[in-house]
């Protein structure tokens, strides 16, 4: 009888902590009024926005860094930052909204594009946000959005690559700050082009290798079709499942031939990791340029140690690109101060894309989403009013800010360093990797 | 077709490794009646335990199989006398409830202990290097898996089969009621069977360690993929799930490097409902 009682306990118990792990209302409101330098006067009002994303599963690493860049964009707003280069770090809270503050509320989506529209429901009408940031995943964004939209909502996405969350769909409360992978993918081939010619070696055949939701399988039709505009044989086009234990078999494939074709990758991060351990089983080092994602993530440099080198990936942002830039430079350390981890190219767009809706609201002078999607719409922010490496934001109609630009990154001496568009290069191209033998 | 003996040699490391994940699962099954929902949350916890036997002490994971092991066990027996011996008396549904519960209990439990990041386990003596053998590579961490569980399975095959205590636990096995007539404790048997499934399992994780991703999530696609061969194989029988295994693992990857990879767990899928279909107890199942 005391066993059985102290099973239903454990049991009972067991259900709560697993139901506040992944339920957030409590640990999401983390900018209460004020941050931390002394307020000017009592903020009388906050203003509640949304964060939507995968807090627990696979993703939860990378989650909690992005939900980071939000955080830090709302502390940034909140407080008195006036050695901050950024519109309304200077003062407290939002002066278009009588100093108001903004209040983070963060839900979790766990990697699920149906819990991720059921969790914005539930932020708009139950925890009553004006706005939402998210999702990371591209499968979760496009659900979430498109729920936020019927709602009549504005969501603004930092760091959700797929082409078709612009491209194929007609929404008008759905804001990307960040570039998609069609610019992603010109990018890529602007570079090759400058590779061969630099190297003066002729690359005309790639192979593709790609997670099978909407992010993998978006990157993979981009590159496709933007390799067979440009001439190159596709010698490969590989599709792979997420949270599986063994890809040898995809590895084996990619190793049987044309070893110098580039492999175009988009991966997260567990496959990532599990890519390069069976690459360097079988021998074999392929050139691999990755649409971020797993490759952009920290803990993968982590698990890979050396064997991370010379990966070369497209970003929307690297500390390199933008160490002129005092401002970006002060945000990244403010963010490895805080939270103990560098500031990716994931966090500093999610940051841009709360900052930015942040700017929208102010600009908006009230909290009716109507008009905060109307002044997102109008949003022209030149270049140095943000931490990225672009030429600014606007938002065209279909809700893609088409001032947002590619760069390319190689892990070079345990970090990313811009190896392209060449003038801007802080370091140089390592073309074709080094082995991993040879390491 | 220069690839085929590559080929071949991943589908076969692969299989030793997933049988001893299974074989956990089947004995627990063929002995005690119950199906094991938690069997991947043993695996993930079998990983985190030499994750941390490693990151702490320093001790390279082939070092730490005993103390995974013990520490699996640990937790099977744990299940069975607090959880699962009381739902024994109650309804298959509610047994099937209780192990799938453990696996929630479990999963959550080691989110809140070890948080979502990701541990991997670098700098093993098996790490990261392949044995070059008749023009095959063969990364030493899959090796070194395949043998342990082969060894592994040797030696439960051995417990079971040459000794008194083993004869017991197949007896209880094939007919509780006859045994517990002959003398033998049903319930002493459950907590053996529990206890030597989480030994098996233990050892498994410690090898699987080495080359996955530890995370809390790390027990689902092991969970799966372990029920799809022990009912391959037929429920309590070992040498059912090792052939299942092998069978798996080749298949995956044979028709993954020939034919489209993004489909080749359908293959595996559609040779289980083959199985099933042709055979329902499973290929070497008794009942």
């Amino acid at each position: 009888m005391r066993i059985r009682t102290a099973g239903v306990g454990l049991v009972s118990l067991a259900f709560l902590i697993t139901a506040c792990g992944s339920d957030d209302g409590d640990d999401g409101s983390t900018n209460d009024g004020g941050g931390q330098a002394e307020p000017t006067a009592p903020a009388t009002e906050s203003v509640r926005v949304g964060a939507l994303y995968p807090l627990t599963g696979s993703a939860a690493a990378t989650g909690e860094a992005v939900l980071h860049g939000v955080e830090l964009a709302a502390e940034v707003v909140n407080g008195e930052y006036p050695d901050i280069d950024l519109p309304l770090a200077a003062e407290a809270g939002l002066p278009g909204l009588d100093g108001a503050t903004v209040e983070i509320v963060s839900a979790d989506h766990e990697g699920n594009p149906e819990r991720g529209a059921s969790e914005t429901e539930r932020l708009i009408t139950g925890e009553e946000v004006v706005a939402i940031v998210g999702a990371y995943f591209s499968a979760v964004t496009e659900t979430a959005s498109e729920r936020a939209e019927r709602l009549g909502v504005p969501f603004v996405n930092g760091s959700s690559s797929a082409t078709s969350l612009t491209e194929d769909r007609d929404l008008q409360y759905f804001f990307r700050t960040g570039p998609s992978d069609l610019t992603f993918g010109e990018t890529f081939f602007e570079f090759l082009a400058d590779v061969a010619e630099q190297t003066g070696q002729p690359i005309d055949a790639i192979k593709i290798l790609y997670e099978n939701t909407d992010y993998g399988t978006g990157a993979a039709e981009i590159t496709q079709q933007l390799a067979s505009d440009q001439g190159y044989e596709v010698v490969d086009s590989i599709a792979h499942g997420n949270d599986v234990n063994d890809v040898t078999p995809e590895a084996t494939r990619i190793c049987s031939s044309n070893e110098d074709a580039p492999v175009f990758q988009a991966s997260y991060t567990p496959e990532a990791i599990l890519f390069t351990q069976a690459f360097k089983n079988l021998g074999c080092t392929p050139t691999i340029l990755a649409y971020g994602a797993g490759y952009s993530d920290v803990s993968y440099f982590d698990a890979v140690g050396a064997d991370g080198e010379y990966v070369i990936s497209r970003a929307a942002w690297g500390l390199d690109a933008v160490a002129d830039n005092p401002t970006a430079v002060a945000i990244a350390e403010m963010f490895e101060e805080t939270y103990g981890i560098p500031m990716d190219e994931n966090s500093a767009r999610t940051f841009t894309a709360a900052h930015t809706l942040f700017v929208a609201l102010n600009e908006a002078g009230s909290t009716e989403p109507d008009a905060i999607r109307d002044a997102l719409a109008a949003i022209d922010m030149p270049a140095e009013d943000t931490i990225m490496p672009w030429d600014g934001i606007r938002f065209a109609d279909s809700g893609q800010n088409e001032l947002a630009q590619g760069i390319i990154l190689q892990h070079l001496d345990g970090e990313y360093r811009v190896v392209w568009p060449f003038e801007n290069a802080t370091a140089d191209l390592v073309w074709p990797p080094v082995p991993y033998g040879d390491r | 077709m220069d690839q085929l003996p590559q080929v071949i040699a991943n589908g076969l490391l692969l299989g030793a490794v997933l049988a001893l994940v299974a074989v956990g699962l089947t004995l627990i099954f063929g002995v005690v009646d119950v199906v094991n929902f938690a069997h991947g949350e043993f695996v993930m916890a079998g990983m985190y335990a030499a994750f941390f036997a490693w990151s702490l002490f320093g001790l390279d994971p082939i070092l730490a199989i005993p103390i995974t092991a013990a520490i699996v066990a640990a937790i099977g027996l744990a299940s069975y006398a607090s959880f699962v011996r009381p739902a024994l008396r109650g309804t298959l549904l509610s047994q099937i409830f209780v192990t799938f519960g453990l696996l929630i209990f479990l999963r959550g439990i080691a989110q809140v202990a070890f948080g979502p990041n990701f541990r991997s386990i670098t700098g093993s003596v098996l790490g990261g290097a392949s044995i070059q053998f008749l023009g095959v590579a063969l990364p030493r961490p899959q090796l070194a898996a395949a043998v342990g569980s082969l060894i592994g399975m040797g030696l439960i095959s051995w417990f079971v089969w040459r000794t008194r205590t083993g004869h017991a636990l197949m007896a209880t096995a094939q007919d509780r009621d006859a045994a517990a007539l002959m003398g033998i404790n049903p319930n002493r048997m459950f907590g053996l069977a529990w206890i030597i499934g989480g030994a098996a399992t233990g050892l498994a994780a410690a090898l699987l360690a080495v080359y996955q991703p530890i995370h809390p999530t790390a027990g689902l696609v092991f969970g799966l993929t372990a029920f799809i061969i022990v009912a391959m194989g037929g429920f309590g029988s070992i040498a059912g799930a090792f052939v299942a295994a092998m069978l798996v693992g080749l298949l995956e990857n044979v028709a993954g490097f020939y034919l489209n990879p993004a489909y080749k767990h359908l293959w595996v899928f559609l040779l289980f409902i083959v199985v099933l279909v042709w055979r329902p107890q499973g290929l070497l199942g008794r009942r």
